[in-house]
């Protein structure tokens, strides 16, 4: 698959739409949203925050439901080269959590 | 029941029932034994999917302000805490996927014990217990819920940082 910027968009099937689920992990709430597969992952990002009703915040996370992985992980540019690469359609948003590694007194 | 463990009460039910589906899907389930305390039957998930059932005690006395005080208990006689070599205390391994560590015996501050620390900010001994969590990990009335808490066990209680039961005994 192509994933260079400017060609991404040209791929016949990026005008088509795909739903994601997203669960806000601090408080419960799940919401869904709908993007174009040429869209930019940055903008699915922020549709996922807006499904929760949830500010972006330092220290947020924002992973893939089942593998944990963050959805930034691959660095790609659109949402169909997202999921061409594994990318889930669930989405998990939570915020930082203090504690301590097994081990070690704080 | 007070008014203040009413409102603890209701506020917990009212966070719990948004949480509900997720939790069905789990496979986990509550049960409210007391005026402010539920029991939680949760799933450990091992790699080769293989599910382990565990029994967590949450009691809600000053909740929202606070987290739920959290414990791993045995189902009978239920609330005593398991032993470090039963079937009902989780071994882990590994990284944690966040700040996370589970103490069969604790020192808390108050000297009356050394008890069961399940250690992360969701957790309401955490705040008792000598921590120090940065702004944006402390507990905050209205952002968090007891979604938080549950969400961070499931993620512990999951492979790969989950490994199985401590041991073989019923106690």
């Amino acid at each position: 698959m192509n994933t260079t910027n400017g060609k991404a968009d040209d791929k016949p099937d990026h005008g088509k739409e795909v739903t994601f689920t997203v669960h806000d992990e601090d408080d419960g709430e799940s919401g869904t949203f709908t993007v174009k597969r040429g869209s930019s992952l940055a903008d699915a990002i922020a549709s996922a925050y807006a499904a929760v009703k949830r500010t972006p915040a330092e220290g947020d996370q924002i992973k893939a439901d089942g593998t944990g992985t963050p959805v930034t992980a691959g660095a790609h540019d659109t949402v169909a080269t997202y999921l061409a690469h594994g990318g889930v359609l669930v989405w998990l948003i939570s915020g930082p959590t203090g504690g301590a590694t097994l081990g070690r007194r704080q | 029941m007070t008014p203040e463990r009413a409102l603890a009460r209701a506020a917990a039910e009212a966070h719990l029932q948004v949480l509900a589906p997720r939790l069905s899907e789990w496979g986990w389930s509550t049960t409210w034994i007391g005026d402010v305390q539920l029991r939680v039957d949760v799933l450990g998930v091992r790699a080769d999917g293989q599910a382990d059932p565990y029994v967590v005690d949450l009691e809600f006395s000053t909740y929202d302000v606070e987290p739920p005080r959290v414990l791993f208990v045995l189902p009978d006689p239920y609330g005593q805490p398991p032993t470090s070599t039963s079937i009902w205390w989780p071994r882990f391994d590994g990284a944690p996927p966040f700040e996370f560590a589970l103490h069969h015996a604790y020192p808390f501050e108050n000297g009356t014990r050394p008890g069961q620390l399940v250690c992360f900010s969701h957790s309401r001994d955490y705040y008792y217990t000598g921590h120090s969590p940065q702004p944006g990990q402390r507990w905050q009335q209205g952002r968090h819920t007891v979604a938080a808490t549950l969400t961070r066990l499931r993620h512990v209680l999951t492979a790969p940082y989950y490994q199985g039961p401590s041991g073989a005994g019923p106690l």
